[in-house]
């Protein structure tokens, strides 16, 4: 307890600096909503798969001593050993290696397309609704016709022009994929540019470009991350899908897709062969949607507090 | 009040109209004023009187559909990129709400050094130190200039605001409704602000308000709208001692005064239902609805702005 | 008033949020009462705690992050402190009703507005629906409403802002609760539209007898409608007694500010106002003295270094101010010569 003695009640006055002091440890964006995402244990244990998964695409090709193209016609489908950990396939080749040759393909192809798709989605998104009217009105035309045009149809056309092969599949998946991305931002975009910070800078003589690259585009880069997370698998199944059709990368060049084809054939025989494709096929996506659904929570800023 | 008699700003008929699906929201409908060098002007109403809509209109955001701006003796409206950039130094708007209006991803400093960054008017060491001297002059501390505004309080965001718009140096600022978000003990605080700001920098204003208490203290003219049009406009002394129009009349007693004896004794003129719709208002005078002494007359014919004594203006057919 | 009976008792409330940064202590120990047929005014800034406290009683807050950390809360005789949600829905709506700043989300959007006070009345008493739906639209007509035929069936966007709360105010008062809270219940009007929601509370409290707490930040709406007043800062009740002593013989200098710094349109001069100057303390770190000494003109050492108690002035009017203790220095009460006119 304090004692209180008269000299304690001599007038100091007030203390404004103190009162204008801001105590609590300041925290940007991304420290708010790494912390968020910390906080949820599926998405973390996502995060870390995917992690692993992306080393092991990076090195896993050059654990064993064997290359994803060798053939080795006497140990054809032999089952998982000490020599060859995942087994062989029907041309004798090591699984263990083409699997993760596999993921790297897959994960390319997956990343590259919904970064892509991100990138034009974002431009084209934010010039649409940041102009709006007339502007908006053409370019979202625009949009509802690719919108329209029938996926497997454009896949099969680039392929026969364009011959098949990892280009092939991006550039098909690219060319459709990035106007959900569109959409996105737009919307986004017509919703912030009322928001008096826009006016804001408006008043203050700000360029278009500074307006959508300073204070549109940041305010919308969370919805745009929770979109690409999820366009990653999208790519990455429909990469598997063309690839276990026949429509994919060609032979020796191996994804999960072409591997899961390839163990198709001898289903009966060697059911084996499909588990490890099939499994990181399905693990991966859903890694992918258990993080982006993680990502949605720790970004959403009415979460806020 | 100032010895400079020529307008600053001159608004001259200006309208301002939305197309709507269900019609045509006249938002402004032939407002006329001007306000002198280092004067404020008070533009008082309630929601959907196109009261912001009219300060944005000046100011650039939206295009007028009819009348003019003349700002120092120049037409404003229509500007193309460049005339509005120029535009933009002389003029600057603090706005309403103190959490939509400050970029949540950009810090304190960032925010308010956003001008000086667009008109590239200093940089790097000098850039921090104009900072420093705005977040100073607004009450802040320095070290406010590396926090993002979520950190902020309702009053502390609307300083900010404030030093954004000063960080170019702006003749005139549209202030539109800086304080109904705020605290009333905080209002006092904003309002006290921008006065000694005045005062320092010979600034000229106009400040857009819900209702007449705060305006009272800052203004030296008051005009009140009502669905698009101004209805009465005089200096602030008159206004408050002598209101002419009905809707002023009920507009002052509406407000409630911290004095429990006084306010259980006094008669407070109700206006009776809602504003009405912008799209499509009454004919006529469009207050007649809500206004006890309607005549025939009001239902015909819209009453012009004119002055019934010195410098009282009222658009009412009660004083024609 | 006659003699009193006590409806809501709220004792030595500590109500906290547990953020990232640590605990945020929102409510620190308030007390208070409110007893049947009054209007209890709840003032301060926003962030003081007002509205902590009052959904802390209606077990509103979300928790978590919201915890209640101690003290009782005695409703109509009962104590109600640790109730579950269930049985607070047995006390929401039938015994305490509340009305909210914007009554758009408070309001459900794809029912029509009958409906939503019919269900109220149908959830806690057993009637028919036609029955309800004609209690519905007698209340519509009691909180002014026009054309209540038709608007009961009418969705709340076809209602303007002062319509909408009126219609909240029906959904209630349906069940003719004993006390009724209002949080910010006309910040989000316009004033005209203010006045007419004053009334038309006013008219209802007579005609229904409730109680009434309304929160506010507003001292021209407290002196229209209240009978006592609590004034909150920081977490805490600094000052609280009847209206009259509130208004012409406030003692603690946070009141004093608030007081001065609404400004008065009936005044024959405009003066400069006067502004409590500074923020609000952080409730995350509040100060170990009294929580207003950084902003108070009559700051004392002490202030700085140690909380002032409770004193009563009278029966009614206790002030929490280290200037009440006898070795405080004596400061010339600005309200006690009569309303700010040192100026």
């Amino acid at each position: 307890m304090i004692e209180l003695t008269r000299e304690k009640f001599e007038r100091v006055g007030p203390n404004i600096e103190e009162s204008q002091a801001i105590v609590r440890p300041s925290m940007t964006y991304w420290q708010d909503a790494w912390r968020r995402l910390k906080m949820n244990k599926v998405a973390m244990a996502s995060l870390v798969f995917l992690i692993l998964l992306g080393i092991m695409a990076i090195i896993g090709p050059y654990m064993l001593p064997y290359k994803y193209s060798d053939q080795n016609l006497m140990l054809t489908n032999r089952p998982p050993s000490a020599e060859h950990w995942f087994g062989t396939d029907y041309l004798g080749r090591d699984l263990f290696v083409r699997t993760w040759m596999g993921a790297r393909i897959s994960l390319t192809i997956g990343i590259t397309a919904a970064l892509l798709d991100g990138i034009i989605g974002v431009i084209y998104g934010g010039i649409s609704g940041y102009f709006g009217g007339q502007v908006d009105n053409v370019m979202m035309r625009i949009v509802d016709i690719l919108y329209g045009i029938p996926y497997l149809i454009l896949v099969i056309l680039l392929m026969l022009v364009m011959g098949p092969g990892l280009v092939t599949i991006i550039t098909a998946m690219v060319i459709t994929g990035w106007v959900g991305m569109a959409r996105l931002v737009r919307g986004q975009v017509l919703q912030l540019k009322e928001q008096e910070f826009v006016l804001a800078a408006k008043t203050l003589g700000a360029s278009p470009g500074r307006i959508i690259m300073k204070h549109l585009i940041p305010n919308t880069i969370g919805p745009i991350i929770v979109s690409i997370t999820f366009d990653v698998p999208a790519a990455i199944f429909t990469e598997a899908f063309l690839s276990y059709i026949g429509l994919g990368v060609q032979p020796p060049l191996a994804s999960w897709g072409t591997l899961a084809n390839d163990a198709t054939n001898v289903l009966l025989l060697y059911p084996y062969q499909l588990f490890f494709p099939a499994f990181f096929i399905s693990v991966t996506m859903l890694s992918f949607n258990l993080l982006g659904d993680g990502l949605r929570d720790a970004l959403d800023p009415r979460l806020r507090k | 009040m100032s010895s400079n008699d020529k307008a600053l700003l001159e608004v001259k008929n200006l309208k301002k109209y939305f197309y709507v699906s269900g019609g045509v929201l006249k938002a402004v409908d032939d407002v006329s004023f001007a306000i002198k060098k280092g004067q404020t002007l008070g533009l008082v109403g309630e929601s959907g009187c196109g009261k912001s809509t009219t300060g944005r209109t000046i100011i650039g955001l939206y295009e007028p559909t009819g009348g003019e701006i003349i700002f120092d003796g120049e037409k404003v409206n229509h500007l193309t990129y460049d005339g509005r950039k120029k535009f933009a130094r002389r003029a600057q708007m603090i706005f309403q709400d103190p959490y939509a209006s400050l970029n949540p991803r950009m810090t304190v400093g960032d925010i308010i050094g956003e001008g000086i960054d667009i008109h590239e008017l200093y940089t790097g060491k000098e850039r921090m130190e104009r900072i420093y001297e705005l977040l100073d002059m607004v009450g802040l501390n320095r070290e406010h200039a590396n926090r993002f505004p979520h950190e902020f309080s309702g009053g502390q965001r609307q300083r900010i605001g404030i030093a954004r718009a000063m960080a170019i140096e702006p003749e005139f600022i549209i202030a539109d409704e800086p304080i109904s978000a705020l605290d009333v003990s905080i209002q006092a605080q904003i309002v006290n602000l921008l006065m000694n700001l005045q005062q320092e920098k010979g600034l000229t204003y106009l400040f857009i308000a819900h209702d007449l208490s705060m305006v009272r203290h800052i203004s030296d003219n008051v005009a009140v709208m009502y669905l698009g049009m101004i209805v009465e406009m005089t200096n602030s002394v008159e206004l408050y001692a002598n209101p002419l129009h009905p809707y002023t009349q009920a507009l002052l007693s509406a407000v409630p005064i911290p004095d429990p004896k006084v306010e259980k004794k006094r008669e407070r003129i109700i206006l009776e239902g809602d504003v009405p719709s912008p799209i499509n208002p009454p004919s006529g005078c469009r207050f007649r609805t809500r206004c006890k002494y309607a005549m025939d007359i009001c239902k015909e014919q819209t009453p012009s702005l004119r002055e019934v004594s010195n410098g009282h203006f009222v658009a009412c057919h009660l004083f024609s | 008033m006659g003699k009193k009976e006590v409806l809501l008792e709220v004792k030595n409330l500590e109500y906290s949020f547990d953020t990232y940064a640590g605990e945020v202590k929102a409510v620190r120990g308030v007390s208070f009462e409110v007893y049947k047929g009054e209007a209890l005014a709840i003032v301060g800034e926003s962030g003081c705690g007002k509205s902590v406290t009052m959904h802390a009683v209606m077990k509103l807050n979300p928790e978590p992050p919201g915890r209640l950390k101690g003290g009782k809360i005695i409703f109509d005789g009962k104590d109600i402190t640790n109730y579950t949600d269930k049985e607070m829905q047995t006390i929401r709506g039938s015994e305490i009703g509340m009305i909210f700043q914007d009554p758009m989300t408070s309001l459900n959007p794809t029912m029509t507005i009958g409906k939503q006070i019919a269900e109220v009345i149908l959830k806690h008493q057993d009637v028919a629906k036609a029955e309800a739906m004609k209690r519905a639209k007698e209340m519509l007509d009691i909180v002014g409403i026009p054309n209540a035929d038709k608007r009961i069936h009418q969705y709340p966007h076809e209602f303007s802002g002062g319509m909408r709360q009126r219609a909240m105010i029906a959904i209630a008062l349906a069940l003719r609760p004993k006390l009724l809270i209002a949080d910010e219940p006309t910040t989000a009007l316009d004033v005209t539209i203010q006045a007419q929601i004053l009334d038309l509370m006013k008219d209802l409290q007579k005609q229904f007898n409730t109680s009434i707490i309304i929160i506010t930040h507003d001292l021209g709406v407290v002196a229209d409608i209240a009978d006592r007043v609590v004034v909150m800062y920081a977490g805490k009740i600094v000052e609280r007694g009847t209206i009259d002593e509130i208004f012409y013989h406030p003692q603690h200098p946070y009141t004093w500010g608030l007081l001065r710094s609404v400004p008065r349109l009936d005044a024959k001069k405009k003066d400069r106002l006067v502004p409590i100057i500074g923020t609000p303390p952080d409730l995350f770190a509040p100060p170990i003295g009294c929580p207003f000494a950084a902003r108070c003109d009559y700051a004392m050492k002490i202030c700085y270094e140690a909380p002032p108690e409770e004193t009563c002035e009278s029966d009614t009017h206790n002030v929490t101010c280290w200037l009440k203790h006898p070795y405080a220095p004596k400061v010339t009460n600005p309200f006690e010569m009569g309303v700010a006119a040192d100026e």
